[in-house]
């Protein structure tokens, strides 16, 4: 589904990835863990079309998506929930998921999936005249995910979805995730909790300043002593 | 007091106007967050156009709307296209210089062409005056302010209740979510400075029914919509409105019981005092830098 062909990434002088390949299956839900400054959010950023690749390839569904522009992108199927969230904080709960539906044509469709997003997520509903800026920091994180469900993805990319969270809203936040994944959209999360990303990704890539170091199965890198030192403090 | 109700219709009457103009102007600034110093000349062309298709076609100004309303929608997108798209992330200084360039383009290219002398109109109602409860009210501006007042209703509906209306607003608070899920930001760009210019053609044409046009009027307006949105609170439509007759109020208080010349001198004292006591202005939000 997502195949990322040995990329490099530049900011002026700083080379920020250095030949990261990486492959998504269809269905699977793929992890990245790695520290601050490894370079996640910026793989994140380019394979959503918003930094330029130095060198290197994106395909998505086969077709290549490197100069593609970043709403084009979604338009195929690829959403992303950035780290900032990016939810329209000033709009009612209810705007901003319809406004998730942007690259639907249908209005009856995005109605229904109204709907539908709004039974996966009780508390939207319940919330959906509100303005988004007066939810809690789990709650605008839920809208951010059921905002990116609107377009219907084939494939979610998530950039530390448990960032400044209790940790039960975390596990809260996980679980949601993992029923996104089980409803076939493949997942690509990037995440600084490795224990909870690592217990419940399919497989999962270990970046370290801007280099894939270890690749696996994420059980088996929960168990790996390099991962368990240096992420894990066991 | 007769003479001071009188003095609040009309600045009631004015400030609807002044409303639509320098929500031309808010709804620019505040999606595009480009500082636009050429707004008070795309008014000045407009009421240019308006006299002009009116004398023309032999219709009232109110109808020349059917063609400059859709004209300057178009406008609004070819300059965005053209200067508005190059100057989105360039510094404030070269969007300032810029827009004053441009302004200076209109400026000059109108009095070429149209030359400096002062153009006006007269309509079928210019002279015709409204009595009622022994007030004296001119059917050119009753008419404008209620041409103003539909256009503001519908541009809010249009925000708010539509979907391109929500993108605009989407698109002015977080271009970068905008983008994640699927708008195409510079379609937007470009459609709201095409509502932005829409707004500026009606205010031109209702301004055009009781004000004379020369090249330079624009200058004053452009104060003046500057100073609107900047007292209103930038970002908030609402307070542009009330911006809009604050000021419009300060101007015939001061023409009446003071001195017309001291108009503007007033509205820029308002102006500092308002700035002094709520430095975003009426309804401005404290901004949050992240």
């Amino acid at each position: 589904m997502l195949d990322i062909e040995s990329i490099n990434i530049y900011y002026s002088e700083v080379h920020v990835l250095k030949d990261v390949s990486i492959i998504v299956d269809d269905r699977e839900f793929v992890s990245v863990i790695g520290g601050n400054g490894a370079g996640k959010t910026t793989l994140l950023n380019s394979i959503g079309g918003f930094i330029p690749l130095k060198s290197g390839k994106i395909k998505f569904q086969n077709k290549e998506i490197q100069n593609i522009p970043a709403h084009s992108i979604v338009e195929m199927g690829l959403s992303q929930v950035s780290g900032e969230r990016s939810i329209f904080t000033k709009m009612s709960v209810r705007d901003n998921l319809l406004l998730g539906g942007w690259v639907q044509k249908d209005t009856t469709k995005i109605k229904n999936l109204l709907e539908k997003v709004m039974d996966m997520f009780p508390i939207l509903g319940e919330r959906k005249s509100q303005i988004a800026g007066n939810l809690s920091g789990g709650e605008q994180q839920m809208l951010a995910i059921a905002r990116a469900l609107m377009a219907e993805p084939k494939m979610l990319m998530l950039d530390e979805p448990s960032f400044g969270l209790a940790p039960k809203i975390v596990a809260e936040v996980f679980e949601t995730i993992q029923k996104i994944n089980e409803s076939g959209v493949s997942i690509f999360l990037v995440e600084q909790d490795v224990h909870m990303s690592l217990s419940i990704a399919h497989r999962a890539y270990v970046l370290e300043n801007g280099q894939v170091v270890m690749e696996g199965k994420g059980k088996e890198l929960l168990n790996n002593d390099h991962v368990r030192k240096a992420y894990l403090g066991i | 007091m007769e003479t001071f109700i009188q003095l609040v219709i009309n600045g009631c009457l004015n400030g609807t106007t002044y409303a639509l103009m320098a929500l031309g102007l808010s709804i620019i600034f505040g999606t595009l967050g480009l500082i636009n110093f050429a707004h008070g000349d795309f008014i000045m062309l407009a009421m240019y156009g308006s006299i002009f298709i009116s004398l023309f076609l032999r219709v009232d100004p109110y109808v020349s709307s059917i063609i400059l309303v859709p004209l300057f929608f178009l406008f609004g997108i070819v300059v965005y296209k053209g200067l508005f798209k190059r100057l989105l992330d360039a510094p404030e200084e070269s969007q300032i210089i810029a827009t004053f360039g441009l302004s200076f383009v209109f400026q000059f290219g109108a009095m070429l062409a149209f030359s400096t002398d002062y153009k006006s109109i007269s309509t079928s109602y210019s002279a015709e005056v409204l009595h009622i409860w022994g007030q004296y009210i001119d059917y050119p501006h009753i008419f404008s302010s209620i041409v103003a007042l539909i256009l503001i209703i519908i541009l809010f509906l249009f925000l708010y209740y539509t979907r391109i209306g929500r993108a605009i607003r989407a698109v002015s608070e977080q271009r970068k979510g905008a983008m994640m899920i699927g708008i195409n930001v510079h379609r937007i760009y470009a459609i709201a400075a095409g509502v932005g210019l829409c707004c500026v053609a009606v205010s031109g044409i209702a301004l055009s029914t009781y004000e004379s046009v020369h090249p330079t009027i624009g200058i004053h307006l452009n104060l003046l919509c500057w100073v609107i949105v900047v007292l209103g609170g930038i970002g908030s439509l609402i307070g542009t409105i009330v911006g809009a007759v604050v000021i419009a109020m300060m101007e015939v208080m001061v023409g009446y019981y003071f001195e017309t010349t001291l108009t503007t001198f007033a509205y820029f004292a308002i102006f500092l005092v308002i700035l002094m006591v709520r430095p975003n202005g009426i309804f401005g939000i404290k901004e949050r830098k992240a």
